[in-house]
């Protein structure tokens, strides 16, 4: 009889194991381990294969303007009706101070609005001081992939109308670079040094019929990155701000800039390693800023966007990137 | 005398006593005999064969509730008794020959007419006219009679010896006894048939098949099964419209798991082994289906410390709750229910010994109704739900199977038999409809497990 009992038993155990629970909602999730969205680790050390290298070429989309020179010639070139550019005659030399003869090629990416200062990764910071930059121009004259420089005492003129009436403060600034294009956009050292003398910069303008355009007429010493700024005179104090992003948002895939509303003033915030975000010091208290993120995530872009009204009362300030497309984030940033 | 005395007189006498047998009884045990082996065997003359198992069990039944003790039985024992006592009560003192007739189905020693020889120190007793081929003889002894069944019988133990002569009894053999011990004889006689009586209530009675033990013509009793089994489902997939591509994919995202039916049924014997079912059954095919959704997002909210510096010297704890993504695939797991309610129709032979019976069954299944719920793969292989009401590629009604089994039953009690029952159903038609674009049968294998109700008793 207790052999029925147990056969009994484990029949009634296989039959109940047979009402098979309800398994529904028991979903697992699985994490991919190579999946750059799950890369939330911070660096202390940016390397040049992190994704922020990808991401600053990608938005790295401006107009470049091309034409060609005589070395011995001067010439002018006109593009449209709000910018000239004059080089002189034999005013061009290699590295090592020699002459060409023949013809060069001149590339120029001219610097308008604070996205394009974004876009080529030149915030507007000399030696931390803020500046207001009413213009710039990246100048790149070459010879069968050579590139020349200004001869000693040679200047080039860029005349220019810009978007706001024009400051009679601005001076020229030189654009340093540890890491020169096209080598690489991202220059992390990068700094704008001032021309060094207390020229300032002369105004220049264009009568259409009735309408007087007016702008700049910068006068650089020096080709490449060359703006036209002036230091933000502030009697505020400072602080320092935060820019605080979810953990997907690390200082491997995200670029941060702190905006200046009432000011053309676009500054980088490095990264913290330490509070595990982005920072910049020597912001007027006060201040009417936006911040914006940048971020490539695999193959994703997202960007991000606080406006701040006034810096003082809060200094750190979370928000989360969105998803979008590499042509929204231009076209956001040629709005800025 | 002590009933030991009295029981080791008749067992000395009685040792090597035979009965005869029936005519034709060695006939049907030889029968019997080359029958084997048991079970499944059937000779060329099976409806003799049968005919004759049926008779031999049904006498073996008979033997055995024989050696059960049960109120019937002892009636007859007791009429039997009754018969020997009222062939006693013709024995008179003048009758010296007595010729022990009882009933022909009584008792083995029907047909003996013994010789009771008395003479002062020994009793004989004599075979005047044996039908039977055996013969018994009591042996002389001295013993004392002493009965309580007949204390009359021993109060004439002190009387004369005086030897009559009996009318006969149709032989015309004298019985000779000794006056002075006439009463120990007809004491002795008298124990003699009491002993024959109880000798046939032990062994030795052929008890003629009854209008039960007929059984092999039509068996009147009905049972219920009650029972419940854990099923295993075999699905068979073929396209139909659908790529081969698909149906692997199905196949690999689809896992059959335990079901289970459950039901009655109710058993009408026709005769000892073969068996009618039918009744009603539930059963329900559990299958787990598991979709593996790719580059599925997860949001986790969490909470970070930071610690920031305003200023040199200011440094305040910040704490910030944001939303962790992570990608990665989740894997997601359903339950898939294939139930039906069917209506089986058996057919089966059983056999075996009443404690244990064996039984092959063979029979169709009508399918009353269908009806699936779970989710399955789109021809996207994106998981789309399917339900009752929400279906167009399964019927709702899957015809006709095939049924068969193996059962084994143990007898719990008089009325009841736990039974277990191995089977597989065949199905005949696919549970997809034609518009579906694949092809899907199940064949399912269970054990049931059940109780065997009598409903007769």
């Amino acid at each position: 009889m207790n052999k029925i009992f147990i056969i009994l038993s484990v029949s009634l155990l296989l039959l109940l194991g047979a009402c098979t629970k309800e398994i529904s909602n028991n979903d697992s999730f699985t994490v991919y381990t190579s999946n750059a969205l799950n890369d939330t680790a911070w660096l202390k050390i940016i390397q040049i294969n992190d994704p922020i290298f990808a991401l600053a070429d990608s938005i790295f989309k401006v107009d470049i303007l091309k034409d060609s020179i005589d070395f011995e010639k001067d010439y002018t070139f006109s593009f449209g009706d709000s910018l000239e550019v004059e080089v002189k005659g034999n005013s061009l030399v290699t590295g090592t101070g020699l002459f060409l003869n023949g013809k060069a090629k001149i590339e120029i990416i001219r610097l308008q609005r604070k996205g394009d200062f974004i876009k080529v990764f030149r915030p507007n910071s000399s030696y931390g001081t803020l500046l207001e930059t009413v213009g710039g121009f990246f100048i790149r004259i070459s010879k069968n992939g050579t590139e020349l420089f200004l001869a000693p005492g040679k200047t080039i003129n860029i005349k220019y109308l810009d978007i706001e009436a024009p400051k009679p403060i601005m001076q020229a600034y030189y654009g340093y670079e540890t890491t020169p294009l096209p080598l690489s956009i991202l220059d992390t050292a990068n700094n704008w040094i001032p021309n060094g003398d207390t020229n300032r910069l002369k105004p220049w303008s264009q009568t259409n019929g009735s309408i007087v355009k007016k702008g700049y007429i910068l006068e650089s010493k020096k080709l490449r990155f060359i703006s036209a700024a002036y230091p933000l005179q502030n009697s505020k104090p400072t602080t320092n701000i935060y820019a605080i992003l979810p953990p997907n948002f690390t200082n491997k895939n995200t670029l941060v800039f702190a905006v200046f509303e009432n000011n053309r003033t676009v500054l980088n915030m490095p990264s913290d390693y330490t509070a595990r975000s982005f920072k910049v010091d020597y912001i007027p208290i006060g201040s009417k800023i936006r911040l914006v993120s940048i971020s490539k995530v695999g193959s994703d872009y997202y960007l991000g966007t606080k406006s701040v009204n006034g810096v003082g009362t809060s200094v750190n300030y979370s928000f989360t990137p969105q998803k979008k497309k590499l042509a929204q984030i231009l076209e956001y940033l040629n709005s800025l | 005398m002590t009933d030991n005395q009295f029981d080791h007189f008749f067992r000395e006498k009685l040792k090597d006593h035979s009965a005869p047998v029936p005519d034709g009884l060695w006939d049907k045990i030889r029968a019997e005999k080359e029958r084997k082996p048991m079970g499944f065997y059937l000779s060329k003359k099976t409806g003799k064969g049968l005919f004759v198992a049926a008779i031999l069990a049904g006498a073996s039944l008979v033997a055995y509730e024989m050696n059960q003790y049960n109120p019937q039985i002892k009636e007859t024992t007791n009429n039997i008794h009754s018969n020997s006592s009222n062939q006693l009560s013709t024995l008179s003192d003048n009758t010296s020959t007595q010729k022990i007739s009882t009933d022909k189905n009584n008792s083995v020693q029907q047909n003996t007419i013994y010789q009771i020889v008395y003479d002062s120190n020994s009793i004989q007793q004599l075979p005047l006219i044996n039908t039977s081929t055996s013969q018994a003889f009591l042996k002389p002894s001295n013993i004392e009679y002493a009965t309580e069944s007949n204390p009359s019988l021993m109060n004439d133990e002190n009387a004369s010896l005086s030897n009559y002569t009996a009318s006969n009894h149709g032989t015309g053999y004298p019985i000779s006894i000794s006056t002075n011990s006439s009463n120990q004889q007809l004491s002795m006689v008298n124990k003699q048939l009491a002993a024959n009586a109880h000798v046939s209530k032990i062994k030795s009675i052929i008890i003629c098949p009854t209008i039960r033990g007929k059984s092999s013509s039509f068996n009147s009793e009905w049972g219920l099964e009650v029972f419940a089994s854990p099923d295993y489902a075999f699905k068979s997939v073929s396209p139909n419209t659908a790529p081969q591509q698909y149906i692997d994919k199905k196949d690999s995202s689809e896992q059959m798991q335990l079901g289970f039916s459950a039901g009655f049924r109710l058993v009408k014997p026709l005769n000892d082994h073969i068996l009618l079912k039918t009744g009603f059954q539930y059963s329900q095919i559990n299958e787990k289906f598991t979709y593996r959704n790719e580059n599925e997002i997860k949001t986790t909210t969490v909470i970070t410390l930071r610690t920031i510096i305003r200023s040199p010297g200011d440094t305040i704890q910040v704490s910030d709750t944001s939303v962790l993504q992570q990608i990665g695939y989740s894997v997601k797991n359903n339950q898939n229910h294939y139930r039906s309610i069917d209506i089986p129709l058996t057919v089966g032979y059983q056999f075996g010994n009443g404690d244990w019976n064996f039984a092959i069954n063979g029979g169709v299944i009508f399918n009353i109704a269908s009806w699936y719920q779970g989710e399955v793969l789109d021809s996207s292989y994106a998981p789309v739900s399917i339900s009752k009401s929400n279906n167009s590629s399964y019927k709702t009604n899957i015809g006709m199977g095939l049924y068969s089994s193996i059962s084994v039953m143990k007898k719990i009690n008089e009325n009841t038999h736990l039974f277990f029952e191995p089977y597989f159903r065949y199905n005949l038609q696919n549970v997809t409809t034609e518009q579906s674009p694949y092809h899907q049968r199940f064949h399912i294998g269970g054990l049931a497990i059940g109780l065997k109700f009598n409903l007769n008793r």
